[in-house]
């Protein structure tokens, strides 16, 4: 997308125009430069980073049942 | 004692996250508007049960639906140059109606350079400084310093914009412009057809001394009402705002006061160009034909998540001077159904314009009205999916 010949879509909230513009004067990635001059609430990017967080717990634990159960598997083995 | 009616006012901020109410400021977040109406609606049900008489009993009581509508004047932002993100207090309401703040803070170029070759009367490509990306600066305001003699009349709106950076103009100049151009420091607010909703608004309403704390407030519906000011009468350019969501919390807090704002520009001694004409006219009403809705949820308190936007379906109705076949032929233009542009501007210096376009819309069939000293022609112009389909511009 570094050489898109439009404008992307404009988005929700609030935008700085001239960093848009600079990003377009300089062949930048204008959907990165648009999500990166869009200003966001602290209040939800916080809220944004704490629900990414939990998700990422949440799939640490899905994950880690899967590989305390192989020690145990092999425990069991040598025994009998 | 009764509540004065005078003894009204709105707060509002935006609301990041749904449901979690943010109290808006009773001193910097309150804004002058007019026309209130807090509209506390019970929802009910018939109780269908037999009492073992002709009796019945009265309704279930479910729960309540609240709108607030309100009229907000159409003011340039105050201060002098391009306020900081989200500032703006009626952009915020226009940000809830999905319109981006689209921020132009430092004029491009810095300093007026020269257009490029080849200028006509609809369009002029821009110079060195501007970029060749197509659509960038569709929806703004370029100053082309040989068109008009203030600073008002050397603006004009961008409808198209191509990456070889021929920018296609709303209005038919006199003469192919000459000399500089300059997109000038403005504070735009363009429509965006984005899949996301935006963030909704907490509002506070004071009614003399009981305040209304309003959380999720979406916006329900929007007008863009700019009436003519003529020698005989006058109306004033306003937001026509609906919103609807849910009551927070009530408390007996007294009513803050207001800030005076100052005159609010008329609309006269402007532009109005429509299909690439100047046309005469006594209004202009945009129609963003909002619609929300709120999903069923039983884990909520009220049995509803959040409103949210459905639908926006914009129309445009303009009560125009009727004109002969030559000048203006509005059948015509209905028959073919292609896309014209419609822009209003009017104020004078920097920081009190107001500037107001829709690039593309198609004509409905319209009808003469007889009834008066001259004869007049209303109708719609539809508005499709467009990005950038409606701007509200404040240049500096």
């Amino acid at each position: 997308m570094a050489d898109t010949p439009s404008a992307p879509p404009l988005p929700d909230g609030s935008v700085d125009f001239n960093a848009i513009h600079a990003a377009a004067r300089q062949n930048h990635d204008l959907d990165k430069a648009v999500a990166e001059a869009t200003f966001v609430h602290p209040d939800k990017l916080a809220a944004e980073k704490s629900a990414a967080k939990a998700a990422a717990e949440e799939a640490k634990a899905e994950r880690e049942p899967t590989t305390e159960t192989k020690p145990a598997a092999k425990a069991g083995s040598k025994e009998s | 004692m009764g509540l004065k009616a005078n003894k009204t006012a709105l707060a509002l901020a935006q609301q990041p996250i749904i449901d979690t109410f943010v109290q808006p400021s009773a001193s910097t977040e309150v804004m002058p508007v007019s026309n209130v109406n807090l509209n506390i609606q019970g929802v009910t049900v018939q109780n269908e049960e037999y009492t073992g008489s002709i009796h019945r009993n009265g309704n279930e009581v479910i729960g309540k639906n609240v709108t607030l509508s309100f009229n907000v004047y159409l003011r340039p932002p105050a201060g002098g140059a391009v306020p900081g993100a989200n500032a703006f207090l009626p952009g915020r309401i226009l940000q809830a109606a999905k319109f981006t703040e689209n921020r132009v803070s430092t004029a491009i170029p810095a300093a007026p350079e020269a257009i490029g070759a080849n200028p006509t009367t609809s369009a002029v490509t821009l110079g060195a400084t501007a970029a060749a990306t197509a659509s960038l600066y569709k929806g703004l305001l370029v100053s082309l310093a040989s068109i008009g003699a203030t600073y008002a009349q050397r603006l004009t709106a961008i409808r198209s914009y191509t990456a070889g950076k021929l920018a296609t103009l709303m209005e038919t100049l006199a003469a192919a412009p000459t000399g500089n151009y300059q997109i000038v420091p403005q504070l735009a607010y363009q429509r965006s057809i984005s899949e996301t909703d935006p963030d909704p608004l907490s509002q506070s309403i004071w009614l003399d001394g009981l305040r209304f704390d309003l959380v999720n407030m979406r916006v329900s519906g929007l007008r863009i009402n700019l009436p003519v000011s003529t020698r005989q009468q006058g109306a004033l350019p306003m937001l026509e705002v609906t919103m609807t969501g849910t009551i927070q919390a009530t408390a007996d807090e007294a009513t803050p006061a207001i800030p005076a704002l100052g005159a609010v520009p008329k609309f006269r001694d402007g532009d109005l160009w429509i299909a690439g004409k100047a046309v005469g006219g006594s209004s202009l009403i945009i129609d963003l034909g909002l619609r929300t809705a709120a999903p069923p949820n039983p884990n909520k308190p009220d049995g509803s998540d959040a409103e949210e936007l459905v639908e926006s379906r914009t129309t445009i109705t303009a009560d125009l001077q009727k004109y002969r076949k030559a000048q203006f032929d509005t059948m015509a233009l209905a028959d073919a159904q292609a896309q014209h542009a419609v822009w209003a501007q009017y104020g004078y210096g920097p920081g009190a314009v107001v500037s107001v376009n829709v690039p593309d819309a198609r004509f409905n069939y319209r009808s003469p009205n007889i009834g008066q000293d001259h004869v007049t022609e209303a109708g719609d112009l539809f508005v499709d999916a467009f990005d950038r389909n409606v701007s509200i511009v404040f240049p500096f």
